[in-house]
């Protein structure tokens, strides 16, 4: 069911060399432990031997932190599976994990957390993530339809606290919605790669069964093991099945009656994990749940400034806006940014803003976008904004 | 209409004299204009400030794939420009080998001083997010640490610009390049200074670094100097380590040439970009400003004080990219962020805004612009030669007018007498 995406057309030098760099891999151990001392820093010194090299291959730095696209696969018409082959500085991961993974779009370096979906014990190494196309998604859209096999991409260490646990429980609950499915399916793989002869059930909520990512997939492999199961769920109007509609309790009481007593996993659109939550609390059983929420907190940007809550977040400071700069108001709460014309011309102050909304006061120019640089001493907020001071 | 100051700017005349608001009723002191500008209104110069605006938003909202490419295949171009310099310069014993490896490594570093070091210390690239070619953490060929020089730069360079006693570039501390530094008896080797200065200029921008001028004066404690010297140390001890140790020891036997090819390649970088920088500010025509002349600057005029005391140079585009587009100093000034390889295109709008507003545009070819700057360094080095040769002639002009009367007293009486003669 799977399709790859758009074979790169035959000719075309572009095409040749993205082939030819998608075969090549990251430098040796032998080779970078060989580059790494400080006669090579001196010789290379103030850039570094690792601008040179990548300009042969973009895998090529010592420091790492990169992947190469190797495969591109559109699961379903509104999510992409990307395999990558990442570099030296990839420690692995650990199913339920998630990675920083950034692009360039435009010019620009625009970066996206998302989970692995590949089992942990992949033979070569490499990793998928699974891409949900959203509406308006400027990474998710790219992703879904513009990258090609032997492209680099930023590939951050994988990080994340909800994880299969080890080791690993008799029995397991997973239930998942929308691109919820990503962790559940590296952690159901997993599994079925370490023989695993426990029981798990996995019930998935998906508006139709042709939006199910790796539905096939998942069901061959729960077949393989002996005591797991797959249920999807169909929610969307008219649909029939074994279970149909959104999340009741009743479905959990079904399948596994003891479920309160079972380590479940959760995750998805805020609205499935929140009816989980409760379900699991009211009943008593809200140890056992671990849940992760893909759906952003919501931040309310407004048109104007003056009316919104400024988070500073690595102080965890957090005052309501009085439509001043963000420099002059961080200023008020004791932090020290630094700063230097104070007029948007240096750029000393540029801060990075984690969420929420900001106006260039310049320009009156909106940036609305997640994980974007802003200068605060020209900027103020419009409506929530978090930044990382 | 009077325009009353946009930003709060630290430690300036401005904030210690002008109050943030103004009590109702109390129209700010009119601001003084720089003579060139002075036919305009306050009302005209913030619409140009408006109009200049619009120029950077068009720019801004327009960055994308073709500047992310262009500074990637900048970077790329000068490091296969270092490394077959490099690799020319370890066989420098044979002469081909050693003026393409000079020429080679001297391209690089100009590459990577003008058109990359500079501008993306800029931020011109910043929005593009990728450490490796981001403000915050690039280095440069120079031995200056980029941290320091972009406080110098960035910051108090760009900021205030050309206001004499604040914008430390004007002469460096070292040089008298207008009539507004008060002549001192060490300007008389303003023009020897210059040359030792464009030699050794990679070194220069690194002590200025330091404000030595200021700790001699007093104004700055050794103390704080301290850190920033030894980091200057640090840094400057690498890159000669690498030009003038590493490298021409692997090349063995032709380590004299490969020293004397890294050498050559510095100073070819250092007297090129002193020349290109020297001629942005210092030539004929171009204005100077005092700390009166910012008294209350808003936004649009720090534009024209942007435009008035920056000159351009005109050439082909391999010139302005070897110029690092600094050959575009005015829309520099103007845009400092904004990526350089657009100067070109603003430049003409810029042009034709001047134009509109009657606005002194300085622009000329390169050996003309340096002509005027040596000759403006020789002729300060010497005390107010100018104004002496103006006041000799307004003196003499004066003084005709006050000897007028007696003059023709003199006239009359001699008539009077020729006439008694003859009669
Ligand atoms: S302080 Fe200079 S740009 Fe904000």
């Amino acid at each position: 069911m799977s399709t790859d995406v758009r074979p790169s057309p035959a000719g075309g030098l572009r095409a040749r060399r993205a082939r030819l760099t998608a075969r090549v891999g990251p430098l040796p151990g032998s080779v970078r432990r060989l580059l790494d001392n400080r006669l090579v820093e001196g010789l290379t010194t103030p850039h570094g031997v690792s601008r040179y090299l990548e300009a042969v291959h973009p895998l090529w730095t010592l420091e790492g932190g990169r992947a190469l696209v190797t495969e591109v696969y559109r699961e379903t018409p509104d999510m992409t599976t990307i395999t990558l082959r990442p570099d030296q500085s990839w420690q692995g991961f650990v199913a339920g994990q998630h990675v920083r993974i950034g692009v360039q779009i435009d010019g620009a370096l625009r970066t996206r957390t998302y989970s692995v979906s590949s089992s942990q014990h992949r033979a070569d190494g490499h990793l998928t993530i699974t891409v949900k196309r959203k509406e308006g998604g400027l990474v998710s859209g790219h992703l879904a339809s513009e990258v090609r096999p032997g492209q680099a991409l930023a590939c951050s260490p994988a990080t994340g606290d909800v994880v299969l646990p080890d080791p690993r429980p008799d029995r397991l609950v997973l239930i998942s919605g929308g691109s919820g499915i990503t962790p559940m399916a590296s952690m159901l793989r997993t599994l079925a790669d370490e023989g695993h002869r426990g029981r798990v059930t996995f019930l998935h909520y998906a508006r139709t069964r042709a939006d199910v990512a790796f539905a096939a997939d998942l069901e061959r492999i729960a077949e393989r093991m002996p005591h797991a199961q797959v249920v999807i769920v169909t929610t969307g109007p008219g649909e029939r099945g074994p279970l149909t509609g959104r999340f009741v309790p009743a479905h959990l009481h079904n399948l596994v009656p003891d479920h309160l007593e079972v380590p479940t996993f959760a995750c998805g659109p805020t609205g499935l994990v929140d009816a989980v939550e409760a379900h699991y609390e009211t009943l008593g059983g809200v140890e056992q749940l671990q849940v992760e929420r893909f759906t952003p907190p919501v931040l309310q940007t407004s048109a104007e400034p003056g009316d919104g809550t400024i988070r500073f977040a690595t102080s965890g400071i957090e005052r309501s806006d009085d439509g001043r700069s963000l420099l002059e108001q961080a200023e008020d709460e004791g932090l020290a940014p630094e700063s230097g014309c104070r007029m948007g011309i240096c750029r000393t102050c540029t801060q990075h803003k984690v969420a929420g909304g900001t106006v260039d006061l310049r320009n009156g120019r909106r940036s609305d976008a997640p994980e974007e640089q802003v200068q605060i001493c020209v900027s103020v907020a419009a409506g929530d904004v978090i930044l990382d001071l | 209409m009077a325009a009353t100051a946009l930003y709060d700017r630290p430690d300036t005349p401005a904030n210690a004299t002008v109050p943030d608001a103004l009590p109702r009723g109390v129209t700010p002191a009119p601001f003084r204009l720089p003579p060139s500008a002075a036919h305009l209104t306050a009302e005209q110069v913030e619409e140009l400030g408006r109009e200049l605006d619009a120029i950077r938003e068009k720019h801004e909202a327009d960055l994308g794939e073709v500047d992310a490419d262009y500074i990637r295949r900048m970077i790329k171009i000068q490091k296969g420009l270092e490394a077959s310099g490099r690799a020319l310069l370890q066989v420098g014993v044979l002469p081909p080998a050693w003026f393409g490896g000079v020429a080679a490594l001297a391209l690089s570093k100009i590459l990577d001083n003008m058109e990359i070091g500079h501008n993306v210390l800029h931020g011109q690239y910043d929005w593009m997010e990728d450490p490796a070619i981001h403000s915050r953490t690039y280095e440069w060929d120079i031995p200056g640490p980029s941290e320091q020089w972009k406080s110098g730069h960035n910051v108090i360079h760009h900021t205030w610009t050309n206001v004499v006693g604040m914008d430390r570039d004007v002469g460096y501390g070292v040089l008298r390049v207008t009539d507004q530094q008060p002549w001192r008896a060490r300007d008389l080797a303003n023009p020897i200074t210059a040359l030792v200065l464009a030699f050794i200029f990679e070194y220069g921008i690194a002590l200025h670094g330091l404000e030595m001028e200021e700790m001699l004066e007093g104004d700055h404690p050794l103390e704080e100097a301290k850190p920033l010297a030894a980091a200057i140390r640090a840094k400057a001890g690498k890159q000669a380590l690498r030009d003038y140790v590493l490298f021409p020891a692997l090349a063995g036997p032709a380590a004299p040439a490969t020293f004397a090819g890294n050498v050559s390649a510095n100073v070819v970088r250092n007297l090129w970009a002193f020349t290109v920088i020297f001629c942005g500010h210092f030539p004929d025509g171009v204005e100077m400003f005092t700390e009166e002349d910012i008294v209350d600057e808003t936004r649009a005029r720090w534009y024209l004080r942007q435009m008035l005391g920056s000159a351009n140079l005109t050439g082909s585009p391999l010139f302005h990219l070897l110029t690092g587009n600094l050959s575009h100093q005015i829309e520099h000034h103007l845009f400092p962020d904004i990526p350089s390889r657009r100067y070109a295109d603003i430049a003409v709008e810029v042009r034709e805004i001047c134009d509109r507003y009657g606005i002194d545009y300085h622009t000329g070819p390169i050996h003309h612009q340096f002509g005027t700057v040596i000759r403006g360094i020789l002729r300060l080095s010497l005390p107010d030669a100018t104004y002496k040769r103006e006041n000799r002639f307004k003196v003499r002009k004066e003084l005709k007018k006050l000897t007028a009367p007696v003059s023709r007293r003199i006239d009359e009486l001699a008539a009077i007498g020729r006439e008694g003669r003859a009669a």
